[in-house]
């Protein structure tokens, strides 16, 4: 917004074109900046409308908080994002002053242009895209000039070649075709860089040894033989670890595997081949009945079973000892060593006393009395909680859920 | 007994004793700092990234996410965390928008052992989700702890902010 009572000249020239421009001797400034890294920067050419910043100021409680929201949109669908300040100055000094943030809408003002860059996953190089936007560009506007999605970076720069913005976006189609090529040649130039490295590093080494001149009694000629040998084999060793690690690091995606798969789908996996195994070789020996009973054992699932009802025991121990080693550096690990202890001591008895008790009934009422004893357990350790508050509220274009723990 | 704890005992076939030995010593350490420790060990760095990516890839398909960001921006003290993803369809989004909700609902209008520590710990004010556009935007309003849990958590580029 132009000042509207700053410099005389502006003064004047306000009150010719636009009287209603006015809040007496007040001055209205407009400031902007993308972010809080940013320094605030005066935005003359904005002018948001003069009877909601007057609201904004002087409306009283409720007014003010509906003026904001007004502005809000305002500036959003004229602007953009990123933090607008509304300053109310006279001869000079702020009087008041309002910043509203707008960090869900594109940063639009002051941007020039808009640069696209893809991130190359086996490199975690960004790599500059043949696609400028004088706008902020849509998913689709990206998609048809770089050529595909994956992560993307969109900056935005001011005239003066300034970031102004910076934005990374996952685009859910695959990379275009000229990342995975580039890519490709960054491994092999980082192979070569490697090979030459070694190169040169061997031919310091042989300088060193052999000397400028390179005249040597014969006696040194076997040694320096012997070393030339010794460094090559070093050499190709080390160029072979290179490539090897590098190959690695390429197969380590398809080396991935989920945790149901480590728990339970490989220890199934395993199981059965044994089995598969055992069966094979008592079959050999001519025992075709102890074979069949071990064939029985494969498709009915229960060594899977066996196997996921470990795993699980194991993994919520695996777990409770790692965060008892977190505390360890002091008294915490002590105190909750002595905590778990005392509960396990005092299940112990309660489950004694709880086995007396079930003798005496019957065993399908046996049965339910130790699931709700089992469940009544953990309800223990969720009563003692605080709970959460929630206040729901439901607006146009979407909800809000308001938290607080209850005290 | 709820359905949180119910599901966590029958995917892993927890004993009562166990689950209970971990939430207290959770409760003990903090979320965050239980989180850090667990995330240390490859073991469950790899398992969580790799739920993560499931994740990710289940919603990507469900609801045809055409590209998904996260940012966080800074309000004095707090931090807000906002996550925009782009659907085009718009029966999907509204069908984004009520899911979510009621997961929001339940989660922290049920009775969950440790979901109270960890509006307290991370200083959870508010959670919301609206619609523009084609966009769906979900913002957190938390401390500024918030931050760091996510980046342990192996959520990527969240220090990443526009400007």
């Amino acid at each position: 917004m132009a000042p509207l009572f700053g410099k005389k000249e502006e003064e004047e020239e306000i009150e010719e074109t636009d009287e209603e421009y006015q809040f007496e001797d007040i001055e209205v400034k407009v400031k902007f900046r993308p972010s809080p890294n940013h320094g605030w920067r005066l935005a003359k050419d904005v002018e948001p409308p003069l009877e909601l910043v007057e609201d904004l100021f002087f409306g009283g409680e409720e007014i003010s908080k509906e003026a904001e929201d007004e502005l809000r949109s305002w500036i959003a669908e004229e602007l953009g994002g990123g933090q607008w300040k509304i300053e109310l100055t006279k001869a000079g000094k702020t009087l008041r002053s309002k910043t509203i943030n707008i960090d869900d809408v594109d940063i639009i003002y002051g941007v020039n242009k808009w640069i696209v860059y893809v991130k190359g996953e086996e490199s975690n190089k960004w790599y500059k895209a043949d696609a400028e936007f004088a706008h902020p560009p849509s998913t689709a506007e990206i998609i048809d000039q770089v050529g595909g999605g994956g992560r993307i970076r969109i900056v935005g720069y001011d005239e003066k070649g300034r970031i102004m913005s910076s934005k990374i976006v996952n685009i859910n189609v695959p990379p275009p075709d000229w990342l995975l090529e580039r890519e490709d040649s960054f491994e092999k130039k980082m192979k070569e860089a490697f090979k030459k490295q070694l190169e040169t590093q061997q031919e310091k080494l042989l300088s060193a040894i052999t000397g400028d001149g390179g005249q040597q009694s014969s006696g040194i000629d076997r040694v320096i033989e012997k070393l030339e040998q010794l460094v090559e084999e070093k050499k190709l060793e080390s160029v072979q670890r290179i490539i090897e690690a590098l190959e690695r690091s390429g197969k380590k995606e398809e080396e991935k595997k989920s945790l149901s798969e480590t728990l339970f789908i490989d220890p199934y996996k395993a199981k059965v081949k044994s089995l598969t195994l055992l069966i094979e070789k008592f079959a050999e020996k001519g025992d075709i009945e102890t074979a069949r009973q071990l064939l029985n054992e494969i498709p009915d699932g229960s060594s899977a079973l066996i196997s996921l009802m470990t795993a699980g025991a194991n993994l919520a121990n695996a777990v409770a000892n790692m965060l008892a080693g977190a505390g360890s550096t002091n008294k915490v690990r002590r105190k909750l060593d002595k905590m778990v202890d005392e509960r396990i001591k005092k299940k112990e008895e309660m489950e004694k006393e709880e086995k007396k008790e079930e003798e005496e009934v019957e065993e399908k009422a046996e049965e339910s009395e130790k699931e709700e004893v089992t469940e009544s357990e953990v309800e223990e350790t969720t009563e003692e909680e605080k709970r959460v508050l929630v206040e729901e509220r439901e607006s146009e274009d979407g909800w809000d859920m308001k938290l607080e723990v209850e005290e | 007994m709820s359905d949180f704890i119910d599901r966590l005992k029958g995917m892993f076939n927890i004993d009562s004793e166990s689950l209970a030995r971990v939430f207290k010593l959770v409760k003990q350490i903090g979320i965050y700092e239980s989180v850090k420790v667990l995330m240390k060990q490859p073991f469950f760095r790899n398992a969580v990234k790799s739920k993560l990516e499931e994740l990710h890839t289940a919603l990507v398909n469900k609801y045809n996410i055409t590209s998904e960001s996260i940012i966080h921006v800074e309000e004095g003290d707090k931090v807000k965390v906002v996550a925009e993803l782009e659907i085009a369809d718009p029966e999907l989004r509204k069908e984004f928008q009520d899911r979510l909700r009621d997961l929001v609902r339940n989660i922290f209008g049920g009775e969950y052992g440790l979901v109270p520590e960890f509006v307290k710990e991370f200083e959870i004010e508010s959670i919301s989700c609206k619609e523009r556009g084609d966009k769906v935007f979900v913002y957190v309003v938390g401390g500024k702890k918030l931050i760091e849990l996510l980046k342990v958590g192996g959520v990527e580029n969240v220090g990443e902010e526009e400007g």
